[in-house]
């Protein structure tokens, strides 16, 4: 754990400083891989290859094979952020000629203006505004060939088969959409053309306020240092206009969630926000600064606490916008709209109420202990479970190889599979999920869970498999497998009818062998 | 001559090019999401070379271009050209000819 603080301390320097500091000169190749380790994490491995590249003596130290790890890391995310922007003007270019308007968001809207190359950032998948009549827009690009494999209350996600790309494909720019009026014809009217493959970016203006709103209320103001990134280089590379910001602002009713994010990317990464902007909005008590590294991915965002602070005053709103949250096109039943409020209840108390619990009965976050083993390393087992975590966090979808025969027919040994992360696409019962057990991690079937899991620990079985394998947390899912490569439609990969005779297989194995013993 | 040498060629618009880490690198917009192995290095000639495809210039100025730049005599420089072409078209990489 210190190792990585440290790693992650020596990236975040690299990044205030715009140079590249010294590398410890003890156990340089320790060093040097934990620190490449961390910029990848981070997003900025690119950056960082660059920086070795280009300054020759205090390059000298970082070891060839770490150097030729950063390289191939760097042409991957140039690969993959060429073909993200491609991607980005496929879609607006798709959606303009059907007469619908859209911006992108986030890093396909700031890839090409604030970065030198597509290598220097990666984003984990694009992100498009559709600014006219969202269903519409979701069919369009549904009849050109993208699927929809998961859904939040603000966007569909939508993946592309031929290119294994994903988009969101938004209608609000946070989730419980409403909170932050969008004023689709001011941010149209302020759009600005792209020069590279993306046709139309926000404006400077609509940027900051979007960033802001996404690290205050989707993340509670902890994101990567590549994220934090942009705000600084927003700052130093495109020139904002007061008015037009304090108005865009004040018409987003973003002025606190702006007001947090700039204060965060101040102390972060030193992002140099001017005076006149850091006075415009006094920051409640909750959101003042804490130490850099707080705001920074691994670290948990108290969600629950920061969206209170940012919406002080507007609590019923929040309530309301989380319980309740309305999807363009679709008509709900008052009683649906219950029932589905009622089940979003549920499951944000799952999620949030230990948590909550607990920062109300113990010390602030900042001063609470970390966990981790005697040593403060992590074993090689946890250590690779944090990569896969952190992979399935920075990608799209991880492509795994399955070894064993115990799911025929579903999945045979040599498949290969893609897995997403449980925020992309929580798992539910039926779900093949790659799952974290006491002797390794599995590719089995969840077959106790969501959407009934009635508060017990979640169940996983293998479909060849004649008993449940041990009780999981929900935290011990690493991830729900959502398609085999090469074949798209043929297998079960989400059986529900599967699921329910493994179940049922697995209590008549679990009575019989109670009544053996 | 050669047809391929009295031929303009023009670079592919679904063909990315970029310079890192002093490598010119192509990156086809039809592969699949981060899949490194369908990207193509360049060397010094080959960048020289994909930066004269303008659609314009036929393959004869582009040779007499690579015996200026790189020493090289004609016959190779020719063959060299007619090779890299060769590879460019059956990647996908390239548009036309078009007709002098």
């Amino acid at each position: 754990m210190a190792e990585s603080k440290a790693s992650l301390a020596f990236v975040r320097d690299f990044l205030t400083q715009g140079t590249l500091p010294p590398l410890p000169r003890e156990t340089p190749w320790d060093a040097a891989a934990a620190i490449a380790l961390a910029a990848r994490e981070q997003g900025v491995a690119g950056l960082l290859h660059r920086a070795i590249d280009s300054e020759g003596e205090t390059a000298a130290l970082w070891p060839a094979e770490i150097r030729d790890a950063l390289a191939r890391d760097r042409r991957t995310a140039l690969a993959r952020g060429v073909r993200q922007l491609d991607l980005a003007g496929r879609v607006l270019g798709r959606l303009h000629r059907a007469g619908l308007r859209a911006l992108p968001l986030k890093g396909a809207a700031l890839l090409e203006t604030l970065y030198d190359s597509e290598d220097a950032r990666t984003m984990a998948d694009v992100d498009v505004l559709a600014l006219d009549d969202w269903p519409q827009a979701r069919r369009l690009l549904e009849e050109d060939g993208f699927v929809e494999c998961a859904r939040a209350d603000h966007a569909a996600v939508l993946r592309e088969p031929a290119t294994g790309a994903v988009l969101e494909l938004h209608h609000g720019v946070t989730s419980s959409p409403g909170l932050f009026p969008l004023d689709r014809d001011g941010l149209w009217s302020r759009s600005v053309p792209g020069a590279g493959q993306v046709p139309r970016l926000p404006s400077a203006e609509d940027l900051l306020i979007q960033l802001s709103l996404h690290a205050a209320f989707q993340h509670g103001l902890v994101l990567s240092l590549a994220q934090w990134l942009d705000f600084r280089r927003l700052f130093e590379r495109r020139s904002l206009d007061r008015e037009r910001l304090l108005a865009a602002s004040a018409a987003a009713r973003a002025a606190v969630p702006l007001a947090a994010a700039l204060e965060a990317a101040r102390v972060v990464l030193e992002a140099p926000v001017p005076e006149w902007l850091r006075t415009a909005q006094p920051l409640p008590a909750g959101l003042r600064a804490k130490a850099p590294l707080d705001f920074v991915i691994p670290s948990s965002p108290d969600l629950f606490r920061v969206r209170l602070a940012l919406l002080r005053g507007r609590w019923i709103a929040l309530v309301r916008g989380t319980l309740f949250p309305r999807t363009p096109g679709e008509e709900t039943s008052l009683l649906r709209g219950a029932g589905r409020g009622v089940a979003r209840a549920a499951r944000l108390a799952r999620g949030w109420g230990p948590s909550v619990l607990r920062g109300l009965l113990t010390a602030p976050r900042g001063s609470r202990p970390r966990s981790g083993h005697a040593s403060g390393t992590p074993p090689p087992g946890a250590r690779a479970e944090g990569i896969l975590r952190s992979l399935l966090g920075g990608f799209p979808f991880l492509r795994l190889t399955v070894t064993g025969d115990c799911m025929r027919p579903a999945l045979s040994p040599g498949d290969r599979v893609h897995v997403v992360s449980p925020e992309q696409r929580p798992p539910r019962v039926g779900d093949v999920v790659l799952a974290r057990h006491r002797d390794g991690l599995r590719l089995h079937r969840l077959v106790w869970g969501p959407p009934l899991a009635l508060g017990l620990r979640w169940r996983t079985q293998a479909d060849r498999g004649a008993i449940w394998d041990p009780a999981l947390e929900p935290a011990d899912v690493l991830g729900t497998v959502v398609a085999v490569e090469g074949a798209p439609d043929r297998r079960p990969i989400r059986g529900r009818m599967t699921s329910l005779r493994s179940l049922l297989r697995g209590l008549r194995s679990w009575i019989r062998l109670e009544r053996e013993t | 001559m050669n047809p391929a040498l009295a031929a303009a060629f023009g670079r592919s618009e679904r063909m990315v090019a970029r310079r890192i880490a002093g490598e010119f690198i192509l990156v086809p917009l039809v592969g699949r999401g981060a899949d490194i192995d369908s990207i193509f290095n360049l060397n010094r000639v080959g960048a020289f070379v994909w930066e004269q495809l303008d659609g314009q210039k036929n393959g004869s100025a582009i040779v007499d271009g690579l015996v200026e730049r790189f020493e090289v005599d004609r016959e190779t420089a020719e063959a060299d050209y007619l090779g890299f072409i060769e590879q460019l078209r059956s990647i996908g990489a390239l548009t036309g000819p078009a007709s002098p």
